[in-house]
């Protein structure tokens, strides 16, 4: 029983380290980012329900707003299972995208996001080439709504992954792994193949999935529909092309 | 033509990307702030939603998983209606894309084959990657890729020619038709709730399949919930200890 005790306790050494430093940097600098940032990095080291309400109410404290410090406590007890049934997670996700509508006046979309990187990627090298290109008229390379939206995106599913549990480093996943053999090259190669062609066809018919699909068809706008069938048809042909004999493989958990 | 900048010349142009007005206000369409409350949002949903997985969109195409068919049905109703209902109150505003008739049919066809192979749409893809899977990385540098060569040798023909091939421009159905929205509305509730029976039965016809020609597969996992194999071990058991008491009364009145 001893033991076990000063084992836990040697465990909060790191936690207390970090806290210890937070706060000298804190006061150092007159300014609570480093604690913010402490509290996160000790979340990620140990999730716990606690911890994410203590997280919430330290964001509520410096931003002076009471929307993190709700938005931990629903999370702390909405987030803790492993998944949602589609049929829950489908209605929070409309809520996500009305919610959208009404604080950023724009529907969702990751693809432009996308685009601006790539031509920040191109400033970056060569900034005199970005006038030669009359698209990038349109998408300036400019930090923009949809780049912060993938930065959220990306932290969101990590915190959540975290927290239930559910996150692991995968290089194949299973299914691939199962019809198309366990070579990592394979399959990167493939990925980066269909990316290139995913970014074309998205830039041809003008959004991704969320952008042109979701956010069309809950307006009523053909666009959304034509894109959904032609989607849909693509996907089961290249599947039935692509994967012939493996193509039924046996999920496990 | 690459060549070797200095620092402080890397730095402005860092500096040149980045304009100060978006971190003003949180409202807004260009605010970073309201772009990162909603993407964490939708990262949290997306991954509790299991859709940042090859496996659920994979199984999707493969005909043998229907997560995102039952996810995105209601995803689709509940939406639709909320949208319609606040903008009809004047609190939001609609934003139309804009229809396009060819390119969106090859574009589909061609976005369709990606997520065959991929696994991932743009939007599950960076989601996978918070989420561990390192097999979305090479598929965000795709993206990126795509969308440059486009930009640097497919838009200025294109855009005169094959882009406007079907344009009927920014209009909603309801615009097209002359009607009242709230028609088209009612009719798309309707199919999509039938829509949602119908794969829910579809689910159940895989249980009965498996039950009656005892396939020893699990084609879904929605199979799982409906199979509970710690209610068999209970009732064998039960069964073992009723035959153990049995036996025991048996021994007992024999003697």
């Amino acid at each position: 029983m001893g033991i076990d005790s000063s084992r836990d306790v040697r465990k909060l050494i790191p936690a207390l380290i970090i806290l210890f430093l937070s706060v000298v940097l804190s006061i150092a600098f007159r300014n609570g980012w480093p604690m913010l940032l402490a509290v996160t990095v000790i979340f990620v080291y140990k999730p716990s329900w606690w911890l994410v309400i203590i997280m919430g109410f330290t964001y509520t404290v410096f931003l002076k707003s009471g929307w993190p410090l709700i938005g931990s406590v629903v999370f702390a007890i909405v987030g803790k299972p492993k998944r949602w049934w589609p049929i829950p997670a489908g209605i929070a996700f409309a809520l996500v995208e009305v919610f959208s509508f009404y604080l950023s006046e724009r529907p969702i979309g990751i693809t432009r996001g996308l685009t601006v990187m790539s031509a920040i990627t191109e400033y970056l090298i060569n900034p005199a080439h970005i006038d030669n290109v009359e698209y990038w008229s349109i998408y300036q390379p400019k930090i923009d709504w949809t780049m912060a939206l993938i930065l959220g995106v990306i932290l969101g599913s990590f915190l959540s992954a975290r927290y239930s549990g559910e996150f692991k480093w995968m290089k194949v996943p299973d299914m691939w792994r199962q019809s198309k053999g366990p070579s990592m090259f394979k399959r990167w190669v493939w990925v980066f193949l269909a990316g290139i062609v995913m970014g074309f066809a998205a830039r041809i018919a003008g959004g991704c999935v969320s952008g042109l699909l979701i956010s069309g068809a809950i307006q009523l706008v053909p666009s959304g529909f034509i894109f959904m069938i032609s989607l849909w048809v693509g996907g089961v042909l290249t599947t039935f092309l692509f994967y012939r004999g493996g193509i039924v493989a046996v999920k496990k958990e | 033509m690459l060549e070797l900048v200095s620092l402080n010349e890397f730095l402005k142009r860092l500096a040149d990307i980045f304009d100060p007005s978006t971190i003003e206000a949180v409202r807004g369409a260009s605010s970073l702030y309201g772009g990162l409350i909603i993407g964490l949002l939708f990262g949290v949903v997306l991954q509790k939603g299991r859709l940042c997985r090859y496996d659920t969109v994979s199984g999707l195409f493969r005909l043998q998983d229907f997560t995102v068919f039952r996810l995105g049905t209601p995803i689709l109703m509940v939406s639709m209606l909320l949208v319609y209902m606040l903008t009809d109150m004047g609190i939001i505003e609609l934003h139309v894309p804009k229809t396009v008739i060819i390119p969106q049919i090859v574009g589909g066809l061609m976005f369709g084959a990606a997520i065959a192979i991929m696994g991932f749409c743009p939007g599950t893809a960076v989601g996978a990657l918070g989420e561990g899977s390192l097999d979305a990385i090479p598929a965000i540098a795709g993206l990126m890729a795509g969308a440059a060569i486009y930009a640097d040798f497919f838009h200025d023909e294109w855009s005169k020619t094959f882009l406007t091939w079907g344009d009927i421009g920014a209009d909603t159905f309801a615009e097209l038709l002359k009607i009242n929205h709230w028609y088209l509305i009612v009719l798309f509730l309707l199919m999509a709730a039938l829509f949602l029976i119908m794969m829910t039965m579809f689910d159940w016809m895989l249980v009965f399949i498996r039950r009656t020609f005892n396939m020893y597969m699990d084609l879904t996992d929605a199979l799982e919930e409906k199979v509970p194999p710690a209610v068999k071990q209970s009732q064998s058991s039960v069964s073992e200890t009723v035959r153990n008491l049995k036996k025991n009364i048996r021994d007992i009145f024999s003697k």
